[in-house]
Parts: structure tokens; C-alpha cells; sequence
């Protein structure tokens, strides 16, 4: 979803590209217990599926599409993860878990994870203040029906102290190509530890992050009001998004040869490649990402490269092809939609006729 | 501000610890912290850390007391999560944990958070003295800041807000 978030927007291919080029979503996710019961790992499952009843109750009316995750396929929750909507814990079979959603999948509420509620709001782009209102409205309904364990000193209380306090993780979804080009990344995020705030790689961790894709979000979540960590997010995603701009056009301008060569070549394996592992498929997708935020590629819109970001990966592959699949399947299942999606007219009607 | 030890280097690092259930707040320059054995760029919210530094501040504790105190492995009356359980795991066993390990835990929020008072937002059902305490500390630490800031018409309107407040349980 935090993908997704972005590509289903209506703007225009010039509007998109402004609006989004650089923080793709924001998200704020909200942890929650309820008082006097164990936390999940420690409740026995008569206490876990009171809370679970508790809870898709409470959220019955905002949030009416409810899994039980234990009666689903491994296929389907793998979806949900690469959809953002569940942790990875929750791909395992874990008894008494459920995710609530709404109809637009921008509003989810996790049920028996580390916490007994897991709530999350996703906006396109950066909007992480509005982000932080639509959960805090949800935590409001939550609310009326469920009494939350709370202390006037430590406020939410959670299963990791690391979440106490307001339970809040606020983060932005954010493509660097730029910073990584050149070289700059790494001072940037040692900066960014000191003063509170982690980044992560989207899909693998730190300056291995695949496809240059960046979560950055708050460590701490006590001592301050939620909207003022919401806040100072917020102005860091700007200021980073703007030295991530300032690098995209120095690479652009001062190794011309080597940002030319990139786009095309990242066009050249995606329309060309017949296997394609989702790796390589989402290094290629970045690189094609920031040859059309520069210029050098003109003919693909960048909304179409995000949503196969998130169609090329495993699951969402599978479930496109309503068939489960080997891994060399996959790979070719995933060149042959890349090609489809972003190669010339002419060489989808030459296939289409062969 | 100088740091408390060397007295000559501008202090950098804040440190804030709970000794005998007393806050003690400490302002040490980059060097002399080292020299005190604190990790100066360790990332805070890393589970790795907070576990050893658990583990440190129960070694502490042990060596202070003078006996093991998981001897008799103590337990939370609410979910019998043991302090053993909650050093290995690093996760709480459910909410009135934080009550009954409260020596041990207090500390090991605030390394990870540097803070020990919650700002944000109060659940609708909590009770009025709960929503008041926490609404007068977060207006005493802005009044301190108004203050400190020299700010005093911001600081006179502060201080006519916690006057309004119903009189609540004090800070916490």
C-alpha cells in the first residue's frame, strides 16, 4: 500500500512526477494494548481471541474487510506484506491474529501482533500530518470500545519499551537515488541517527537497500506530543528531499556519460530481459525511476514504474497470475509483464501476434 | 554550558539516570563521557543495545545490592513474567510489568527515549486525574521553556493555563 498509495492518484504524468518523485507515502502507525490483559506472545489463546473479538468489534464500522490470518493462504498474507498491511511476524501462522482494513486499503488495524493493536494510516506522498489525523480519528473510534493500558508517566504502554509513550511510528517512504549516486548517503543517515530518527532500506537494510528505497521515521516515541514528532519528521523529509533533488541534478550534470548510460541501460534489460528476479527487477526499476525524474527517459511514465515496484514482487506476481509458481516461473512471469508494460507498442503487437 | 567534569569543554552529552529512585541529570563533554564508559554515538532504539544495557543496569543493581535478585525470581503478579523472561525477550509481559520491574525498566526507557514523561495524546476513558496530570506536566516543561527562552508573555499565558487546570495529581 505504501506503494500503491501514490499510483492510484488521478494527477497528470508532469503533477505525479513533482508530487511524488521523491517521498512516495508517509504512514503512521499507532500501538496499542488493552488494559489488564497479557501482551499477545504472553496471553494464553482464550485471552488472545477475547482481544481479537474486542477489537474487529471496535473496528467493525470503519475497517469492515477482517481477515483471521490462520484461515488464509501463505500466498495471500505474503500479498498483504508486500502491501504493507501486515509485519512480517504476522506472516507466520500465528493463531488469534487478524488484519482489519478498509474498503481503500489506506487504513489498517493489525490484531495480536507484538501489540494487541496495531493501527496504521498511509497517505500519497508527504502528508504525514494528515497521515497522523486519519489515525488518530481511527484510535478515537477505536477508542469508545476499548479501554486502553495507559500510565500518566509512560503513556501507551507496549510490549517493547521502545514503543512507549505515544506508541507512534510516523516514517516517510522515500526514493534516493540521488544520495546513493553520490555517495552521500551514508553521513546522512549517521546525521539523521543522531537526532532521533532511523532509516531504513525498504527492502533490505541500510546502504544495501534495494532500489534505493528509504523509510525514514521517529526512534523516539515519549516526551513529545504527536504532532509535534509528526512535525519535525516531516520538516527533516523536506530538507532531505531537497538535498536528494540537489544530488540528482549534480549527478546528472557532472557525470553525464554515467547517468545518460544508466536509464538506458535500466530500459534496455527491462524491455529486453526474458528472466528477472525481483531484485534485479527493482534495482533496474529505481534506476529507470530517476532517468525519468531527470529527463533522460521520456517515453514511460514514472506512475507506471510504480506500480510494478510493486507488481513484480512474489506474490503479487503469483496472485496477477491467480496460479502459484517455481522461482525460474516467476522470473520469466516477471520479465514478460515488464515487457509488456514498458516496452515499444510495436514489440508488444509483434508478441501479441506471435 | 561547560561539562561537570572537565569544566572546560562545552558539555554535549545529557545524560539522565534514576539512582535510588532519584532523577539525576548529568552534562559531560564528548570526551569525559567516554571516559565514563558511555557509548556517545550507540543508536538508541536498537534492541541489541537495549538489552545490554538492561543487562548492564542489572549488573549494577546486583553488584549494589549485594545479592542476586532473581534468586527468588521475581515475578509480575498480573501475567508471571519473570525479570529473567524479560531480559532475554526485551519485551514486557503485559501491562502492570512496568509497575512491578518499574527499578529496572524506568532506566532503560529513558536511554532509549530520552525522556520519562509521555506529552501526546490521553485515552478518552482514562480517568480526569490522569488526563489533568499529564496536561499540567506538558504545560510545565512549555512554561520552563517560555522562561528559559525569555518569552514571558507566552510563559504568563502558560501559567494561567495550569492555574485553570483542576487540581490533579501534580507532575509526575
Amino acid at each position: 500500500m505504501t506503494l500503491a498509495a501514490a499510483s492510484d492518484s488521478p494527477l497528470s504524468e508532469e503533477a505525479y512526477r513533482e508530487a511524488f518523485g521523491v517521498v512516495l507515502s508517509s504512514r503512521v502507525r499507532l500501538a496499542r494494548n488493552l488494559r489488564g490483559l497479557p501482551f499477545p506472545d504472553r496471553a494464553p489463546p482464550a485471552v488472545r481471541a477475547d482481544v481479537l473479538r474486542q477489537v474487529r468489534e471496535a473496528a467493525a464500522a470503519e475497517l469492515p474487510v477482517q481477515e483471521i490470518l490462520a484461515e488464509t493462504t501463505p500466498l495471500f498474507r505474503q500479498r498483504l506484506f508486500e502491501e504493507h498491511l501486515i509485519s512480517r511476524a504476522l506472516l507466520e501462522e500465528r493463531p488469534e491474529s487478524a488484519v482489519c482494513l478498509d474498503e481503500s486499503r489506506r487504513r489498517a488495524v493489525m490484531v495480536n501482533e507484538e501489540d494487541h493493536v496495531r493501527l496504521q494510516a498511509i497517505r500519497a506522498g508527504l502528508a504525514l500530518q494528515e497521515a497522523w489525523a486519519d489515525a488518530n480519528a481511527l484510535d478515537d473510534v477505536l477508542e469508545q470500545r476499548l479501554e486502553y493500558a495507559f500510565s500518566s508517566t509512560l503513556g501507551y504502554l507496549t510490549s517493547c519499551p521502545t514503543n512507549v509513550g505515544t506508541g507512534m511510528r510516523a516514517s516517510a517512504l522515500m526514493h534516493l537515488p540521488g544520495l546513493v549516486l553520490m555517495n552521500e548517503i551514508e553521513p546522512i543517515i549517521r546525521g539523521l541517527n543522531k537526532i532521533g530518527l532511523t532509516v531504513r532500506g525498504r527492502w533490505g537494510e541500510g546502504t544495501a537497500a534495494l532500489g534505493h528505497m528509504f523509510q525514514v521515521s521517529n526512534q523516539i516515541t515519549l516526551g513529545l506530543p504527536e504532532g509535534r514528532m509528526v512535525e519535525d519528521l516531516e520538516q527533516i523529509v523536506k530538507e532531505l528531499a531537497v538535498h536528494e533533488g540537489h544530488a540528482r541534478e549534480r549527478f546528472r550534470r557532472e557525470r553525464r556519460r554515467a547517468a545518460a548510460d544508466l536509464a538506458a541501460r535500466a530500459e534496455g534489460l527491462l524491455t529486453s530481459a526474458r528472466l528477472m528476479t525481483t531484485q534485479e527487477a527493482l534495482e533496474r526499476l529505481s534506476e529507470l525511476r530517476l532517468g525519468i525524474a531527470l529527463g533522460l527517459t521520456k517515453r514511460i511514465g514514472m506512475r507506471t514504474v510504480d506500480r510494478l515496484l510493486l507488481d513484480v514482487q512474489p506474490a503479487h506476481l503469483q496472485s496477477l497470475a491467480e496460479r502459484a509458481m517455481d522461482s525460474e516461473e516467476r522470473d520469466e512471469a516477471r520479465a514478460d509483464r515488464l515487457r509488456a508494460e514498458l516496452g515499444r507498442r510495436t514489440s508488444r503487437r509483434t508478441k501479441r501476434n506471435a | 554550558m561547560l561539562c561537570e567534569s572537565c569544566h572546560q569543554k562545552p558539555a554535549t552529552v545529557h545524560l539522565t539516570q534514576i539512582v535510588d529512585g532519584k532523577v539525576e541529570k548529568h552534562h559531560l563533554c564528548e570526551e569525559c563521557a567516554r571516559k565514563q564508559g558511555l557509548d556517545v554515538h550507540a543508536e538508541p532504539m536498537d534492541l541489541g543495545n537495549m538489552l545490554e544495557t538492561l543487562k548492564g543496569q542489572l549488573a549494577q543493581l546486583k553488584a549494589a545490592s549485594g545479592a542476586a535478585p532473581e534468586a527468588g525470581g521475581a515475578a509480575c503478579p498480573s501475567c508471571g513474567t519473570t525479570r529473567a523472561e524479560i531480559l532475554k525477550s526485551g519485551r514486557m509481559g503485559c501491562d502492570l510489568c512496568y509497575e512491578t520491574f518499574a527499578a529496572e525498566m524506568l532506566p532503560v526507557v529513558l536511554s532509549l527515549q530520552h525522556a520519562d514523561q509521555h506529552m501526546g495524546k490521553v485515552p478518552r476513558h482514562a480517568s480526569e486525574r490522569l488526563k489533568t496530570s499529564v496536561e499540567q506536566t506538558r504545560l510545565r516543561r512549555e512554561l520552563d521553556q517560555a522562561v528559559a527562552a525569555e518569552n514571558y508573555e507566552e510563559a504568563a499565558r502558560l501559567r494561567d493555563r495550569i492555574k485553570a487546570l483542576p487540581a490533579g495529581e501534580g507532575t509526575a
